[in-house]
């Protein structure tokens, strides 16, 4: 968030009051504000469709605040009637009306000549997996299995406590270079990759899967995604090629553990 | 009452400031157990469990040798310094910022803590006075010429090449005090460089150099303007971003451009004179088995053009130096990365890990011989350095050897020319760090033109077989077995191009009949050209169709990082897109559009004058 | 409002008849106009001629073709196409048609019996007249319930013959007294719709009720096979029944069951006010508008009464799925099908913007509730910030640069209002909001004169403001606790929310006993609430639509999930907008049935349609006493 442009944007919607704009004026400052913000305000741009979303919204509320007071229709359509009608405002309906097929004009050659963009892949981030794999001979059902050593945390806090560092080990001697050394996918590879690494700090990730979810996504690796989840351009590895059960299953004690986030429990009916 | 009241709260937020410190010193070492451990270590000795998958090597703390400072050559770092490589890291290595994670304070306790690991903090001695950088002075032609010629007259190009594209003629031998090659910094790409790209920054890094690395600093050796000058000239060769950082210009579209003209390669780059240049970022290939940890080349640039019939791309790397007198392919097989290592009998390895040990100067030559012997001590152009007080602090060293390359001799000393290659098989090892396994048998004897290794540089475009229907595409990395890929292959050591047919790491092979593609290529300056020039329309692969989107991937191997088959630099799928020859006129639709609302105006006050206006205004 | 209106759903109805027609037309008769087309020579005349050898071949053929057909083996067929748009779409769009009428069918006489037993206890007239108003609907729309339902049975029959087959195997007991239910529901419709005014009104009653109760166990039976084919029990691995019962009890019937009544009540309802409004824009007379008016009013009412308390039985169909399989789940919500529930979550959003709207639109037909002007802008700003929380995609729909820039496809900020703990806090005060919106609306026309009113208004606010306090507590609260522990905290959101809404009540209903009733003029209301009031079914129908695709699709390529495989030419989740627009044309050719509904039901109610004399005035007794009387002259007490 750029709490400086927001807060200049509201500023200058506040100083607009001194001005007694009339009802139309207001509807479009409010707008306009609101657009502004949306678009200018955080310092991580919104993307287009949520803003087209909100706008969307905003426009819909704006048009109900109108409606449900005659006054304020009265207010809003007796000037546009005025507009369209009254002889002292042809000029500038003249003005106006030919500006408008202007911009529309416009907007249309700068959307025939502007730069192209790469085609993108709307790919879902947590694909549905299989209902069982198998890994080096083991068969898994995906629907019950659990980390076969989660419930060392309550029983052998120590054996449990060797095998997060265990998992630590395994982490940084393979993890590291695209989720980073803080789990924020930022490690040094992460800027080639598209989709990029995840990160496990990310509230919507790990913290809202099982952990039978993320064996699955880290011994099948990209290759072992359905198509939604674009198993083509993911650079996860299949690390049941290159770990072990046990090292897998140790590894995402220590993701757990680093980012204090408890995995989703298998829930039984 | 007002001031008592103020000074209160000064009082107590003094003292919460002073609580929170001393929490915070606590929290150092258990900060570290977190966060730097894993690299660097539990004692600081640059030995944590990740260590040997990186170059450049993790610090050991205990060796008190610290790159990026802002005080003389041979000193010990501020506090200033490492807080500032804690909180933005070291670009394109492993060492990530942390500001988004750790707190000031916390990365004050961190400083403290790493100032337990070498005694050397408490040396006044080696506390050096610290460098002050001026205000600059402004950036101008002047300057940047002033310094081009600095940068002549002192010698950087030796190292960093003649226009800084890091291919000078010692950089394949330079080795870091621990005794393992260190990569020269490419000069015209100021976001990589591990100090920092801003003009401070490089003048800083001018002005100390990088204790434990062949990079002296200048201070005192230079004037100040003389620094500046140079610096400035740097800041040229890496496109003149004078305020702030400079960033990366990675895009993700490559746009082709349409041309009238015959595409003629024997005009070399000149066809693509008018065509967007696309940068795109390259990283080791760790997926597969043959896992490339640290490729040598971090981007590709590339541009291309067609006309009705033929397109061609241009895509240009740096490489340090052109490995051609070797063999290479996509289909060669690279070690198994974990395999190798444990394969390894350390123990045997004079050294011991490379990167891993505590430095001792080199003294015992290392797993390269006794590279720095000639220039004696941690520093080996310390002294040389501040003796000449001059324009070239290798004047004596290069001198002495007689040679460009100082360490030719060493390495001639060892009975090996290859440092690399031969020094490995001289210690029986197996142990090529760098290379792999095969070294030991392949490497060596069977080469003996200097310092080549048996790998050529190479480089492979990379298209889908076919074009994709849907949104699949095959899989970046040499595609799967639904969905092939062509590969234009160029071993850069031998003629023309070999084109295979991927259908997964595993499953290369050539490709059969199909469609000519041409090539140029040539290396010039540390940068390798590459011009590929095929028929647009194939029957048996990819058509380039005009107005569409081909997915396009590169792989470049770098010989001399011993770089085959899957132990490579890869990107991943980016887009080609296909101008149309003949641009579509935006002049009709805008037309069509413009009237049509026009008249829907004309309509709607029509229809409102008729219902509310008075009739004397419509007449 | 002086111009006839022209009746728009009658001439989409006619229209899609006449299509229907002259479709049946074409497909007959498309060999003949291909054939007519076809050369025929002008000059020579066809004679009869000796066979030449290669007519004689081509009789050889002709005949072996016929011996081959004569012996050729019967053989199962597991598929047949649907000429032209495919099985699966013909299926699919009969079947949501089908739904949408048996919906309808059977939450009209809910609240129809509802009505009438207001009606019955206070002995007004007018809640007579408007149950009878609703049961009007019914009729048509159940001869279309069962030909749909008919044409449906037909269609998987000889589409799906061996999927039809194994449903029929494990559910063979339920078939028959499927059929007798349904004896006994159109038994109990007509003699419930043709009796009225004619039994006496516990008999009627009576009827009304067994109506209803006989549906409900028509939905029930149809319910547990089509969640057998979700989440299938009962059933062996190779899929041979073990117990039907089981069969019938699988993890989604109850859930279903549960949902299903109450979204029927919601979608009845506004459906019904659409009616309403239909005729009010028709109307010719203030008596007319004023009646129309305050059913449209009772009808967006049940609709909102039935909407509130949706999103609760739907986590519990969704954690239900989630707990059968957990590929299905993910499928759901993170899946192929999130998209979906973005599209839903808008619709929903609109819901509530527009039910809201509809009731500030209606405070202008009371005197007095100038008072609660300044209220309805707040409203509005909590609803629009509510709505878009609500509907902010948790993966975001973006280009390569957007994603660069930030990070991923979760926006740093925006991803935060992407999670549960936003959304549930989001339509958790979405509803309180509206609650305060009804009770505002209550009020407008009303004035306490209880002693303690001021206390009672102070407590009612201190209410609001706790359950809000709560939701937006345990939201906060979500983003620091496990994924476990933060799915625990919508319970107590929920329940602070649904306590708010029986205590404001409760208290309501002592603080307004003799309250002064102001003026409230029924038909003086600005006829875009009459548009929304559409809009509100349209939005309703869609949905149903679209989620009804989820819940069947997520089988993806099943028919009987993990037991009866689809191998058909079918067997693909089609693209999202492929979807939506089979949904879209679904629920186009409904309105298009349905306004032909409304005018046959309009038809029948011109004749003896005569304004009726003002009702007394009563005093407000706290029951569900929803409006005021339909007079359009000023009352007073």
């Amino acid at each position: 968030m750029n709490l400086l442009v927001i807060s200049a944007i509201l500023a200058a919607m506040v100083g607009m009051r001194f001005l007694k704009p009339s009802m139309l004026a207001w509807i479009a400052i409010w707008w306009l504000g609101m657009f502004a913000i949306l678009e200018f305000g955080f310092a991580v741009p919104i993307p287009a469709s949520v803003i087209k979303i909100y706008m969307g919204i905003i426009t819909l509320s704006l048009i109900a605040y109108v409606l449900t007071d005659p006054e304020r229709v009265e207010q809003v359509w007796n000037p546009i009637v005025a507009f369209t009608v009254e002889k002292r405002f042809q000029p500038l309906l003249v003005v106006v009306g030919l500006l408008i097929p202007c911009v529309v004009a416009w907007s249309i050659y700068a959307d025939m000549t502007k730069s192209k963009q790469a085609p993108s892949f709307a790919r879902t981030v947590h694909p549905a997996p299989p209902d069982q794999i198998t890994v080096h001979d083991t068969d898994y059902p995906l629907g019950f299995a659990d980390n076969p050593y989660r419930t060392l945390e309550a029983s052998a806090p120590e054996e449990f406590a060797a095998r997060v560092q265990a998992g630590r080990d395994v982490y940084y001697s393979n993890c590291l270079w695209c989720h980073g050394d803080v789990m924020a996918g930022e490690g040094m590879f992460a800027h080639a990759l598209n989709p990029i690494p995840t990160s496990f700090e990310d509230p919507g990730t790990i913290a809202m899967l099982r952990e039978a979810f993320l064996f699955w996504r880290i011994a099948k690796g990209a290759p072992g995604m359905p198509d939604e989840g674009g198993p083509w351009e993911s650079a996860m590895p299949a690390w049941e090629n290159f770990l072990s059960e046990e090292e897998m299953w140790n590894v995402i004690l220590f993701l757990y553990d680093f980012t204090d986030y408890k995995p989703r429990a298998v829930e039984l009916h | 009452m007002r001031w008592s009241h103020s000074s209160r709260v000064l009082v107590l937020g003094i003292f919460l400031c002073l609580l929170a410190g001393a929490v915070a010193a606590q929290d150092g070492e258990a900060l570290y157990a977190k966060y730097c451990s894993q690299c660097h270590g539990d004692s600081g000795d640059g030995m944590g469990v990740a260590a040997p998958f990186l170059k450049p090597a993790p610090r050991d703390f205990t060796s008190g040798k610290y790159k990026i400072r802002r005080t003389p050559t041979g000193s010990m770092p501020l506090d200033e310094d490492l807080e500032r490589v804690i909180k933005v890291g070291l670009p394109y290595t492993a060492m990530p910022g942390f500001e988004k994670v750790l707190s000031d304070s916390q990365v004050d306790s961190l400083v403290a803590h790493l100032k337990t690991f070498s005694a050397d903090f408490e040396d006044p001695e080696a506390l050096g006075e610290p460098i002050e950088i001026p205000s600059p002075p402004p950036y101008t032609p002047e300057s940047v010429e002033r310094g081009a010629q600095l940068y002549v007259e002192t010698g950087c190009g030796r190292c960093h090449g003649e226009i800084g594209y890091g291919d000078g003629g010692s950089a394949p031998t330079l080795v870091d005090d621990w005794g393992v090659h260190i990569k020269v910094a490419d000069l015209s790409m100021p976001w990589t460089f591990r100090g920092g790209g801003t003009r401070q920054d490089i003048f800083r890094t001018m002005s100390s150099g990088f204790n434990g690395t062949p990079m002296p600093g200048f201070h005192g050796a230079l004037p100040t303007e003389d620094i500046w000058g140079i610096v400035d000239y740097i800041v040229s060769l890496g496109g003149g971003t004078v305020e702030g950082a400079p960033e990366a210009p990675y895009t993700s579209l490559l746009v082709s451009q349409g041309i009238e003209d015959e595409v003629d390669l024997s005009k070399g780059a000149e066809l693509f004179v008018g065509a967007q240049e696309a940068v795109f970022p390259l990283v080791g290939q760790i997926i597969e088995p043959g896992r490339n940890f640290f490729p040598a080349t971090t981007s590709v640039s590339v541009k291309a053009v067609h006309n009705t019939e033929e397109i061609a791309f241009m895509v240009r790397w740096h490489d340090m130096r052109a490995e051609t007198i070797g063999i290479n392919g996509p289909d060669l097989r690279a070690p198994e990365w974990m395999a190798q290592l444990d394969e390894i009998d350390w123990a045997s390895v004079p050294g011991g890990r490379p990167g891993m040990t505590p430095a001792d100067g080199g003294d015992e030559g290392g797993l390269w011989g006794d590279a720095e012997g000639d220039g004696g001590g941690d520093d080996p152009w310390g002294d040389a350095a501040a003796d000449d007080g001059a324009e070239d602090p290798w004047g004596d060293a290069a001198t002495d050897d007689g040679a460009e390359d100082p360490w030719g001799d060493a390495a001639t000393d060892d009975g090996a020319e290859d440092p690399w290659g031969d020094a490995a098989a001289d210690e029986g090892s197996g142990g090529d760090f760098w290379g792999d396994e095969e070294g030991a048998a392949v490497a060596g004897p069977t080469l003996a033109s200097g310092p080549e290794t048996e790998f050529n540089d190479a480089i492979a475009l990379q298209f889908p077989l076919s074009m994709p229907t849907g949104v699949r595409k095959p899989y970046f990395l040499f595609g799967d077995a639904q969905n092939a890929v062509d590969l234009w292959f160029v071993d850069l050591g031998s003629d023309g191009i070999q084109r295979y047919t991927g259908r997964g790491s595993a499953a290369i092979a050539p490709a059969e009949g199909g469609d000519r593609v041409e090539i140029i290529k040539s290396y010039e300056q540390g940068v390798w050209t590459v011009i590929y020039k095929r028929k647009l329309v194939s029957r048996s692969s990819i058509s380039f169709s005009e107005d569409s989107f081909v997915p396009i991937a590169f792989s470049v191997w770098d010989g001399f990082n011993r770089e085959r088959g899957n132990k490579r630099g890869l990107t991943r799928w980016f887009s080609l897109y296909v101008e149309p020859l003949e641009k579509p006129d935006p002049m009709a639709p805008m037309l069509k559009a413009g009237l049509g609302v026009l008249g829907l105006e004309l309509l709607i006050v029509f229809l409102m004058r008729r219902r509310f206006g008075n009739k004397k205004l419509i007449g | 409002m002086k111009r006839k209106l022209p009746p728009i759903p009658v001439l989409l109805g006619v229209l899609a008849m006449i299509a229907v027609i002259a479709a049946a037309f074409m497909f007959r008769f498309a060999s003949y106009f291909d054939e007519s087309l076809s050369y025929k020579s002008p000059t020579r005349v066809v004679t009869e001629q000796a066979e030449t050898p290669r007519q004689q071949a081509l009789a050889e053929q002709v005949e072996a073709e016929r011996q081959a057909a004569l012996e050729r083996p019967y053989e199962e067929a597991e598929y047949r196409a649907f000429p032209r748009i495919g099985s699966r779409v013909a299926i699919w769009v009969v079947a949501q048609l089908h739904l949408l009428f048996a919906a309808f069918v059977l939450a009209v006489p809910i609240f129809a019996v509802t009505i009438e037993f207001i009606g019955y206890r206070t002995g007004e007239k007018r809640y007579d007249r408007l149950a009878y108003e609703f049961t009007k609907l019914l009729s048509v729309s159940f001869s279309f319930t069962a030909a749909l339902g008919a044409g449906l049975t037909f269609m998987l029959i000889i589409f799906y013959p061996k999927f039809t087959n194994y449903l029929m195997s494990v559910f063979s007991p339920t078939f028959l007294p499927y059929v007798l239910l349904f004896f006994a529901e159109a038994g109990f419709m007509y003699s419930y719709y043709y009796g009225w005014g004619k039994f006496s009104p516990k008999v009627h009653l009576f009827l009304g009720v067994m109506l209803n109760v006989v549906g409900t166990c028509i939905m029930l039976i149809a319910n547990a096979w089509l969640t057998f084919m979700s989440t299938p029990s009962g059933i062996a691995e190779s899929g041979a029944l073990i117990s039907t019962w089981d069969a019938i009890n699988n993890y989604t019937w109850m859930p279903i069951n549960i949902h299903r009544v109450i979204a029927n009540i919601a979608y009845g309802g506004s459906i019904a006010g659409a009616y309403a409004a239909y005729q009010f824009l028709k109307a010719k007379t203030d008596e007319e508008r004023a009646h129309f008016d305050w059913m449209g009013y009772m009808g967006n009412f049940v609709a909102i009464c039935g909407l509130l308390p949706l999103p609760f039985a739907g986590y519990w169909l969704a954690s239900e799925i989630y707990a059968f399989s957990q590929t299905m789940g993910l499928t759901m919500m993170g899946g192929a099908f999130s998209w979906l529930f973005i599209i839903q979550a808008v619709l929903i959003g609109n819901l509530f913007l527009f039910a809201n709207w509809y009731l500030w639109l209606g405070m202008g037909r009371i005197k007095g509730a100038e008072r609660y002007r300044s209220f309805i802008w707040p409203m509005l700003v909590v609803i629009t910030i509510c709505f878009a929380v609500w509907a902010t995609p948790r993966s975001i729909l973006s280009t390569t640069e957007e994603i660069q820039a930030m990070g991923g496809s979760s926006h740093p900020v925006l991803g935060y209002l992407g999670v549960m703990s936003a959304k549930n806090t989001a339509v958790n005060i979405l509803i309180l909001t509206t609650f305060l919106s009804f009770v505002l609306y209550r009020r407008s026309g009303k004035i306490p004169t209880v002693s303690w009113a001021k206390l009672g208004n102070r407590i009612q606010f201190l209410i609001f403001l706790a359950a809000a306090s709560t939701v937006i507590g345990y939201g906060i609260a979500g983003y620091f606790v496990d994924a476990k522990t933060r799915i625990g905290f919508s319970v107590p959101q929920v329940g602070s929310v649904l306590l708010a809404l029986v205590l404001v009540t409760l208290i309501d209903s002592f603080l307004l006993r003799g309250a002064a009733t102001t003026e409230t003029n029924w038909g003086k209301i600005r006829p875009i609430s009459q548009y929304i009031l559409i809009l509100l079914a349209v939005t309703f129908t869609w949905i149903m639509g679209l989620m009804g695709y989820v819940r069947s699709g997520l089988r993806q390529h099943w028919h009987v999930y993990g037991v009866i495989r689809d191998t058909s030419v079918d067997a693909y989740t089609p693209t999202l907008g492929y979807a939506t627009t089979v949904v879209s044309v679904t629920v186009l050719i409904f309105f298009a049935l349905i306004g032909f509904i409304f005018f046959l039901a309009g038809l029948s109610g011109k004749k003896s349609f005569v304004a009726e004399p003002t009702p007394e005035p009563r005093g407000g007794d706290g029951t569900l006493e929803a409006g005021d009387s339909p007079s359009p002259t000023a009352m007073q007490v």
